[in-house]
């Protein structure tokens, strides 16, 4: 089983997804900022990281350069949940070493296949 | 009558011509002299000379002494003198000039005809021997005298040179006066641009805190729409997720009423999202935040992919999607906008047809690309074409099957706007009841700026 990290400082979102995930045979860790974010990356070495880019600490972006600039987890699959708000911010997030990104808010119909996606194609 | 002749006696050539013409137009004969010496000449050469006027201030030799000399030399004693005189008189100096044996001491400026009937009356006088007393016979105390001349001579003079000293004082003083104003002047337009050079920095240290604020405002106002877009779809993210789960039968098995209400709210909450997009798409547009980015794209690429995108729709109300489109072309634009412009055209032609097909072509004109939508929907009248492209705009409500109310009433208005930030526009003919046509044009190589 495929162990995913959820980071998002709003506990209503991290509850959908991890319902939705654990409900179509994932494993889930959760974080609620960026530094547990990068920490928790590192313990416990999940296969992929949904990240949410606006966070309280830090952003979401930066959050991912830190774990990508560590050699054995760099690997590691990280697919920033952006908002539509801003252009650029897609760019931005593929800059920061993200693999993929999905726009918010989730659609639960589709979700399931964008994760399976990011997967495949590290 | 022989023409009677005047010897006119002045350095300002002015005065000479001045008088002069007034002496001839009254038919005497005219001789000039620009100093006492020059004067003395022309007696002496001249045959004969019926009168004299002469200055009394000239270079060389003065008014005075030429007259002394005429009085001491015979052959002229007996011509009429006559002085006409403006500078620095006073009675001393009329006293003067008469003493010497002038007839006549006058003061400029006289009227013309009082010149000329003094003059007449002096030349109608019997040839005088005597004059004023002051022949050689008679001894007078002035002639008497050569020192008692001179001495009054200098007195003159002395009085004269005074008057003019005076004079130089006063204009020295003048000019002093006139230099102290100018120094004055000076000082104040000195003040008067150190004080425009204070107001010029402070006015740039202005206009660069204000265009700083400009950018900080600029700052806020993109903070204030990342935060909003952000603020009003986390509600969302869970409305639409957890009415999605529990539709898909995740947490439990619901009955068919709960499962259509619960598609009510998430076909709600979907709308509230275009919505909300629209109105964050429309606040980027009018604060200009939104940035154009081009590439070089296939067009027929990015139509597939838009007839890809909403073919379920179209399935769902049977229509048939009927492209005329050529193998690629390319071009230079923002793709991304060109995207969401074409899926807001075809979105609409579907929602506004309910059986029938939608054409999709692209023809090409001069430097300008145009796809048009044709459909064969319910149309739209004249009096609504004019709203179409304003915000919110409600067309005829009375019109049949008119699926208003299921867009935002941003869409056409957004990607008209969108439009014509990449340098083109949205067009749009169409007849009630039979269809309409939604034509996107733009420059192929890009907006040009």
């Amino acid at each position: 089983m495929k162990t995913i990290l959820i980071v998002d400082d709003n506990p209503d979102n991290r509850y959908l997804i991890t319902y939705i995930l654990n409900n179509n045979a994932f494993l889930t860790i959760e974080a609620v900022n960026g530094t547990q974010a990068v920490n928790k990356a590192l313990d416990e070495q999940p296969d992929l990281i949904l990240m949410d880019i606006q966070l309280p600490d830090m952003s979401g972006l930066e959050a991912t350069q830190q774990i990508k600039q560590s050699t054995p987890h760099r690997h590691i699959p990280v697919v920033a949940l952006t908002s539509y708000a801003l252009d650029g911010d897609k760019d931005k997030a593929l800059k920061a070493g993200c693999s993929g990104y999905i726009e918010k808010p989730i659609n639960p119909d589709t979700i399931i296949d964008q994760i399976h996606q990011a997967l495949a194609s590290c | 009558m022989t023409m009677q002749t005047i010897l006119v006696v002045d350095d300002l050539s002015e005065n000479l011509e001045l008088l002069s013409r007034i002496l001839q137009r009254e038919g005497y004969k005219v001789l000039s002299a620009v100093n006492g010496e020059d004067a003395l000449a022309q007696l002496t050469t001249s045959n004969h000379i019926d009168l004299i006027i002469s200055d009394i201030l000239m270079p060389i030799m003065d008014g005075y002494e030429f007259c002394r000399q005429v009085q001491q030399n015979d052959r002229f004693c007996s011509i009429p003198f006559i002085f006409y005189t403006a500078t620095y008189t006073d009675e001393k100096d009329k006293e003067f000039g008469l003493k010497l044996g002038a007839n006549r001491f006058l003061i400029k400026p006289q009227k013309t005809q009082d010149l000329l009937n003094i003059i007449k009356e002096e030349l109608a006088k019997p040839f005088k021997v005597e004059k004023n007393n002051i022949t050689p016979d008679a001894k007078s105390p002035l002639i008497e005298s050569e020192q008692q001349y001179l001495r009054q001579y200098s007195s003159r003079l002395v009085h004269k040179l005074e008057d003019k000293l005076l004079e130089l004082e006063q204009k020295n003083t003048e000019l002093e006066e006139e230099m102290a104003k100018q120094l004055q002047l000076k000082q104040h337009i000195e003040l008067l641009n150190a004080d425009l050079e204070r107001r010029v920095a402070s006015r740039t240290k202005d206009l660069l805190s204000a265009n700083q604020k400009l950018l900080e405002m600029d700052q806020i106002k993109s903070m204030f729409l990342a935060s909003m877009s952000h603020e009003l779809r986390t509600p969302l993210n869970s409305i639409i997720g957890f009415t999605g789960i529990m539709l898909q039968g995740m947490s439990g098995e619901i009955t068919d009423e709960q499962a259509k209400q619960l598609g009510i709210v998430k076909k709600s909450a979907s709308h509230l999202l275009t919505l909300i997009n629209d109105v964050i798409d429309v606040s980027k547009i009018e604060s200009g935040v939104v940035s154009i980015t081009n590439h070089n794209f296939d067009l027929i690429e990015l139509i597939k992919d838009v007839i890809q995108i909403l073919s379920k729709a179209c399935l769902d109300k049977q229509l048939t999607i009927r492209s005329n489109l050529p193998e690629s072309f390319s071009c230079f634009s923002d793709k991304r906008r060109i995207k969401q412009i074409l899926i807001n055209l075809l979105d609409n032609a579907i929602k506004f047809s309910n059986e029938g097909e939608i054409i999709i072509s692209l023809t090409q004109r001069e430097s300008f690309f145009t796809v048009t939508f044709s459909d064969t929907g319910i149309g739209i009248s004249d009096d609504d074409t004019n709203k179409l492209f304003l915000p919110f705009s409600k067309l005829n409500p009375t019109q049949a099957n008119n699926p208003r109310g299921k867009g935002t009433g941003l869409g056409l208005y957004l990607s008209q706007r969108l439009a014509n930030k990449l340098g083109g526009q949205i067009t749009m003919t169409s007849e009630p009841n039979k269809g309409s046509n939604f034509s996107l044009t733009l420059p192929i190589g890009g907006a040009s700026k």
